[in-house]
């Protein structure tokens, strides 16, 4: 019976090591970096227009309009993969607790809406009535909106996603922390493995994820703080992050060490 | 009333049981455990084949949890160091992967100010430390 204890500890445990690598979620930008190359291409393409001087006026005005029409459009494009971006962030999250939950709603409410305030101005371009000066007049505009409304709502869903990946990343880090710990003292007799020269590096990840731990918590408190200001918010969400990046650079030092002992 | 008895005693005594039941007795009585065997060598071997079953019977049950519970993990823990499991290279850096995502809130910072300078391309305006590149200051 003490065997089919220890091999079940030591599939369990296996398991177990398997499911967390797999937590964490590579993110995708390529439709942004498709829209941005295209913005790109375009801003390009304007410029060469307006540096042309063998056109007559009337020639000129009427490719700087549709090189400027050409802009405009792909700026909206680009950020209507920005704010799609956020929502599907937005829509993939799991398991929240209610608080978080309702914030999520509220937030994709909001984008939805600047979603479709982009998808309408974007109509406004195919009006055949649209001269030049109309076309600058829309891009001023949009500007402001992109400043006035745009970007406060999007950085406060980026600040929440932040929020939320801080608390993900710092249980794994935890989690790992942990494993490492156990492994420790099961090879604290080895001849192989010289803990005693792993140890003082673990007690550093401990520091810095009781550091990260404290700013974790700082950060869900400014999350439902009216009184909190967003640069507030991602200065320690940002904090949290690099703080469990510090712990993996150690952990990988830990590994690397480890390598050296095997010989390997 | 004595003689009444008598008799239906020595009739009790021609009954045969029936020829169903023993068959059915006898197979009950096959799969009875056996009584003490008095043979101490044969008894030794009884013992130790019994002992051998049970741990073919755990050592099977614990083999098909094994595969299923942890049948790719092993495979994959096989070809590792194997020693100190928790702190495989690999598994750390797939873990840290989420800086990528930190990157990307920076990305929407570039991005912001790109979409600024754009618009002032269309409009003509300078690029100065306007609005979108204020705001750039506050998303991270």
């Amino acid at each position: 019976m003490k065997i089919f204890a220890i091999i079940l500890t030591f599939v369990v445990s296996l398991a177990y090591l398997n499911v967390e690598a797999a937590e964490v979620v590579a993110p995708s930008n390529s439709e942004l970096k498709e829209a941005q190359n295209e913005l790109d291409n375009s801003i390009q393409n304007l410029e060469d227009v307006k540096e042309k001087k063998e056109l007559t006026p009337e020639e000129k005005d009427r490719l700087e309009l549709e090189a400027s029409k050409k802009v405009l459009a792909e700026v909206i494009q680009f950020s209507i993969a920005e704010t799609s971006n956020i929502i599907d962030k937005l829509g993939q999250l799991t398991d929240l607790k209610e608080k978080y939950a309702e914030s999520r709603e509220g937030y994709l409410i909001i984008l939805e809406d600047l979603f479709k305030f982009q998808e309408d101005y974007l109509l406004k371009l195919e009006d055949e009535a649209l001269d030049l000066a109309g076309v600058k007049k829309l891009a001023v505009a949009f500007k402001k909106w992109r400043f006035d409304i745009y970007g406060p709502a999007l950085r406060d869903a980026i600040n929440f996603l932040l929020v939320l990946q801080g608390n993900e990343v710092l249980a794994v880090a935890e989690k790992r922390h942990s494993k490492i710990s156990g492994d420790l003292k099961i090879l604290k007799n080895s001849k192989i493995i010289k803990v005693e020269l792993l140890h003082p590096i673990l007690n550093e990840t401990r520091l810095i994820l009781d550091d990260a731990s404290l700013l974790n918590v700082r950060a869900n408190q400014l999350l439902f703080d009216a009184s909190s200001t967003p640069a507030q918010l991602s200065g320690a969400t940002e904090s949290v992050l690099v703080k469990v990046k510090q712990v993996y650079a150690k952990f990988l030092e830990m590994s690397a060490l480890v390598k050296k002992m095997l010989g390997k | 009333m004595e003689d009444h008895l008598i008799k239906i005693l020595k009739e009790f005594r021609g009954i045969q049981p029936d020829p169903g039941f023993i068959k059915r007795s006898r197979l009950a009585l096959s799969v009875l455990p056996p009584q003490r065997i008095s043979n101490p060598v044969r008894r030794g071997v009884m013992e130790a084949m019994e002992s051998f079953k049970f741990a073919t019977a755990i050592t099977f049950a614990s083999l098909m949890l094994f595969l299923i519970a942890g049948g790719v993990s092993y495979f994959k823990f096989k070809n590792s160091p194997g020693i100190l499991g928790s702190i495989q290279e690999q598994d750390l850096k797939d873990e840290a992967a989420f800086s990528i995502q930190l990157g990307e809130a920076k990305y929407f910072e570039q991005s912001s100010e790109e979409v600024a300078s754009a618009l002032n391309k269309i409009s003509e305006e300078k690029d100065r430390d306007d609005a979108d590149l204020l705001l750039n200051s506050l998303i991270l």
